[in-house]
């Protein structure tokens, strides 16, 4: 399963929603070798459809844009 | 206010007076002061914000005719979040919905430019007139800018890139919408506070220590203006960190236009902001755009100067 963050460089937020899933995957043992990418190319962000950032791809599907999801919301996810 | 007698308080504690009080007084009043405006105003346009999603805004500047168009996209630009990081991203989602160019770049130029927050705290730093004036300047270089670009057939420096979609869905219960009021808030606060402190330090500086009349001598002529916008450019900070700085230099006698000019300039051009869009713009486009932006606004400090 690939994680991806979208923000482009300078969105501070993004960064942090980053650590966050990391974070997340931490308390999880990481059971299934899950790797969290930053995106900032502005032509990939684009080709996903996010126009709000930060956003957050998993296995290619968009699950969150547009806002900081909670560390419950990222876990459901993930699990 | 609280905050007046809260300065008023420090400086006595500390012993100060004369210039040295008149500028730490100002320094402690309007960290305060700005500090307060800005977390009250952030939280509640940032919940009123979880309202406004990009995807509605390019949906309705679709098919509108070209005056609202424009004016409807500059006001977009208004309540856009604060950092260019993020508002390229809605420009693109523009262009590849088929927003016209010169929308698009409306709102590109209007959002740093003016936000929800500047406006707020330039009311409760310097009146209703300035912030008038501002705003009114503000969307009409963005509308000019964006129109005028279109016309001289910009459009094909544009970068194009694909635009595909996604079905994510949103959050929408009260609870969620203030949960990301509030981290946006916190966030906001602590990536300016910063700027605010050093503004609001330089312009207790300027307030103490610099005599006025070094100003109305050198600062009032017309040739100030593109000075001011030319000194601007590579001032790269917040707008919340020039507002302090304008308010101490208007208070010693520099005029309401070149201010103004000077602020929009630090705001709208700086190099940071041409490294980002050189990743959407090729550089003829941004020549154009720099160019555009700084005649535009020396003219709008110009033509202030001259009302007030």
């Amino acid at each position: 399963m690939k994680i991806k963050v979208y923000g482009s460089s300078g969105c501070e937020k993004c960064s942090s929603l980053k650590e966050k899933i990391e974070e997340v995957i931490d308390e999880l043992d990481n059971e299934k070798q899950l790797k969290v990418e930053k995106i900032e190319d502005m032509a990939e962000m684009a080709s996903k459809g996010i126009m709000s950032t930060p956003a957050v791809s998993i296995s290619g599907e968009v699950k969150f844009r547009g806002r900081l999801p909670s560390k419950e919301e990222i876990r459901e996810e993930l699990i | 206010m609280v905050f007046k007698e809260i300065s008023d308080f420090i400086v006595s504690a500390l012993g100060l007076t004369g210039k040295a009080a008149a500028a730490v007084d100002f320094w402690i009043y309007d960290t305060l002061k700005i500090t307060f405006i800005l977390l009250l105003v952030i939280l509640g346009i940032g919940y009123l914000r979880t309202y406004i999603r990009p995807e509605d805004v390019r949906d309705y500047l679709q098919d509108k005719n070209v005056f609202v168009g424009y004016l409807g996209a500059s006001i977009l630009g208004i309540v856009s979040p604060f950092c260019s990081c993020s508002t390229i991203p809605i420009f693109l989602g523009f262009m590849g919905a088929g927003v016209p160019f010169g929308m698009a770049l409306t709102f590109l130029v209007t959002s740093p430019m003016i936000n929800e927050a500047a406006i707020f705290v330039l009311f409760g730093v310097l009146g209703w007139k300035l912030t008038t004036a501002y705003i009114v300047g503000g969307i009409t270089v963005g509308m000019v800018g964006g129109f005028l670009l279109t016309k001289l057939g910009f459009q094909k420096y544009a970068k194009s890139f694909k635009f595909g979609d996604n079905s994510c869905k949103i959050n929408s219960t009260t609870k969620d919408r203030l949960k990301q009021a509030y981290a946006e808030a916190k966030d906001i606060l602590k990536s300016i506070f910063p700027y605010v402190v050093v503004g609001v330090g330089i312009g207790a500086i300027i307030h103490g220590f610099i005599p006025r009349n070094l100003i109305t001598k050198y600062l009032t002529g017309t040739l100030a203006v593109p000075a001011a916008v030319v000194v601007g450019v590579p001032v790269y900070t917040n707008i919340m960190g020039v507002i302090p700085v304008v308010k101490s230099l208007i208070g010693k006698g520099l005029p309401i236009g070149t201010s103004i000019a000077f602020m929009m300039s630090v705001a709208a051009l700086s190099i940071p902001e041409f490294v980002l869009l050189k990743k959407v713009m090729k550089k003829e486009l941004i020549a154009a755009y720099a160019t555009i932006i700084s005649v535009g606004i020396i003219t709008i400090g110009i033509t202030l100067n001259f009302l007030f």
